[in-house]
């Protein structure tokens, strides 16, 4: 193993962890967004720390450049949606936001 | 020295893809089309439904055209990232099929006729979703395989919340923030892949060797994580919780063409994985973790979490997003009992599942646009009103409870024979659970299929009655009534 693979590793996987507890506890719509983007970065950083064992190829590095254009396409439908969530219900907490089992 | 190598691996390279863009023409026509009709929305200001519905079945008659002379390829191209094979092409051509039934569908529902300014923008992201589909049913490779997926999953998100409606927005911002979690699962465990093989070709028979040699409990998490994206994609328990409720308020014709499109493209990439990694076994203290055994797993939820769930719903579109969940348990089954016969069992059940879910949704449509409801007591008394419509639901529902004389028996009955051979072979206790809840549940799902006609021949019917039914409404179902029940007779010409 070349030295300082395993720091970008444990990095990767705090960021990964940190993202889904976010995802998981947070109510607040944007505070998931962020805790999505935090794990998106979490595989790019291991999508590059790995890509060192493939010095000509450097598919990983191509990769990690695709997932960040892909995240920022997702980051931007869904802020979209969540402008309209805002006109329709005047709010962004999730917990709120449940009118479909009412009906 | 890093540059001569990269321009000697170009050099290489180049002339194989010149020579794979042959292959790819279905894909590109669809690509050019995706183009053209953003284009043409910016020209076209009168008969719009004619002029954007022609297009749009054009592009779908060219694809298809250069799509069936692959029936036969064996093939892999772009430097082995593409594959076509039998189950390319036919997974495909449902695929195109699905998307034809769609547009009739849309074209009468409710839907267009309240937001007609909306068919273009439909019709764009229906060719979006339609390219990243063939491409999951393609790869070989997982990045292209995580970009196909996005591509469905982006148009998808957008499509569920077009109306803008307060339900559908709170639907989709469900669906995305669901969605986009289950890609951040699904590409964190690709770089654990990655990282652990050095490649990102999930076929090579080295990607399977290194995952097997390595044995750790990390390469069962991080097949667990990749696994999870795709079952989001094909609404499998447990990562099915935002299908109930986007089911329920986005437009009919979208939520048919979500519960059939999507499930197509996952099953071929879930084939394609469990055959390719049939040979790993990760054994965990005295346990053997295996991805048929991971499989067996969510096919059994599924069936028994969509089932139990869809016996207290009322509300029809809701209902059968519950009984999509138990079909994507039946529709597992195949991957899970791999042998021979598996593929063409799975293709006979997705072409049978397609059918009869269709039917379904447009009786689902034609009720919503008269009737303005979706719930069963719109359907109160329509059998007696209407004999035709009554026998047509009758069909859909018992071909999709899987009871003769339907082809969905006969699907549930292969189903079933190659679930037993395997247990037979195996011996494992999971594929035995599998088969006896399965069978047990096929009974319960009686008791929710058949609410709805008996909703319609047993209650007294509503006033007013409902006016005539147009001549091509009742073609289109008579059409899809007879396939599902001459498939039934006739199942041999498919399973050829």
């Amino acid at each position: 193993m070349l030295p300082h693979l395993v720091y970008f590793l444990l990095l990767g996987a705090f960021l990964f962890c940190v993202g889904l507890m976010l995802v998981l506890t947070k109510r607040n719509a944007v505070i998931m967004l962020i805790g999505i983007e935090f794990m998106f970065n979490a595989a790019n950083i291991n999508l590059v720390a790995f890509s060192q064992y493939e010095p000509t190829r450097l598919q990983g590095q191509v990769f990690s450049l695709f997932v960040i254009v892909v995240a920022a396409a997702e980051t931007v439908v869904a802020l979209a949606i969540l402008i309209q969530v805002y006109k329709h219900f005047k709010t962004i907490n999730l917990s709120v936001i449940n009118e479909i089992h009412k009906r | 020295m890093f540059d001569e190598i990269l321009k000697q691996s170009l050099q290489e390279s180049l002339p194989i893809i010149q020579e794979s863009i042959a292959y790819l023409l279905p894909e590109l026509i669809l690509v050019g089309a995706f183009l053209g009709i953003i284009l043409l929305d910016l020209f076209v200001k009168k008969h719009k439904e004619i002029v954007f519905t022609l297009y749009f079945w054009v592009a779908l008659g060219l694809c298809t055209s250069f799509l069936l002379p692959q029936q036969t390829l064996q093939q892999t191209s772009f430097l082995g990232t593409l594959l076509h094979d039998e189950m390319a092409f036919w997974f495909r051509l449902f695929l195109v099929i699905a998307v034809f039934l769609t547009t009739l569908l849309y074209l009468r529902s409710s839907f267009y006729h309240r937001a007609p300014q909306l068919l273009s923008t439909f019709y764009t992201l229906l060719l979006g979703m339609l390219i990243g589909l063939h491409l999951m049913v393609l790869s070989q490779h997982l990045l292209l395989l995580f970009i196909a997926i996005e591509v469905v999953s982006i148009s998808a998100y957008i499509l569920a919340t077009l109306t803008f409606s307060k339900a559908s927005t709170e639907a989709s911002i469900k669906y995305i923030l669901f969605g986009a979690t289950a890609a951040a699962l699904m590409l964190y465990g690709i770089s654990w892949l990655y990282g652990l093989t050095g490649t990102l070709y999930f076929s090579q028979p080295t990607f399977v060797a290194t995952l097997q040699t390595l044995g750790s409990p990390l390469v069962m998490v991080a097949i667990l994580l990749t696994t999870a994206g795709l079952l989001f994609k094909i609404t499998a328990v447990p990562l099915h919780i935002w299908t109930p409720d986007v089911y329920q308020v986005a437009p009919t014709p979208i939520v048919a063409f979500f519960s059939v499109a999507p499930k197509i493209a996952g099953l071929a990439v879930l084939f394609r994985w469990a055959t390719a990694w049939q040979p790993l076994a990760v054994s965990l203290g005295n346990a053997t973790f295996t991805f048929q055994n991971l499989l067996g797993f969510v096919a059994l939820m599924s069936i028994l979490l969509g089932n139990v769930a869809a016996l207290s719903q009322t509300n029809v579109k809701r209902l059968l997003a519950y009984s999509g969940i138990a079909q994507v348990g039946f529709l597992l089954i195949p991957v899970v009992a791999l042998s021979e016969a598996s593929l063409s069992i799975l293709t006979f059940y997705l072409l049978i599942y397609l059918l009869m879910n269709f039917l379904a949704f447009e009786v689902v449509s034609m009720v919503e646009r008269r009737r303005q409801s979706v719930t069963l007591e719109g359907y109160q008394g329509l059998g007696q009103q209407q004999v035709v419509l009554g026998i047509v639901v009758l069909v859909a529902m018992l071909s999709l409870t899987g009871l003769p004389p339907t082809a969905g028996f006969t699907a549930k009955l292969l189903i079933f024979s190659i679930l037993w051979k395997s247990y037979t072979l195996s011996q494992s206790p999971l594929l035995l659970w599998l088969f006896i809840l399965g069978i047990l549940n096929a009974a319960i799902a009686l008791f929710y299929y058949l609410k709805l006609p008996y909703w319609m021949f047993f209650k007294q019917a509503l006033k007013p009655p409902l006016s005539r039914i147009p001549w091509y409404d009742k073609s289109l179902w008579l059409l899809l009534t007879l396939l599902l029940l001459l498939f039934f007779f006739k199942a041999d010409w498919l399973l050829g």
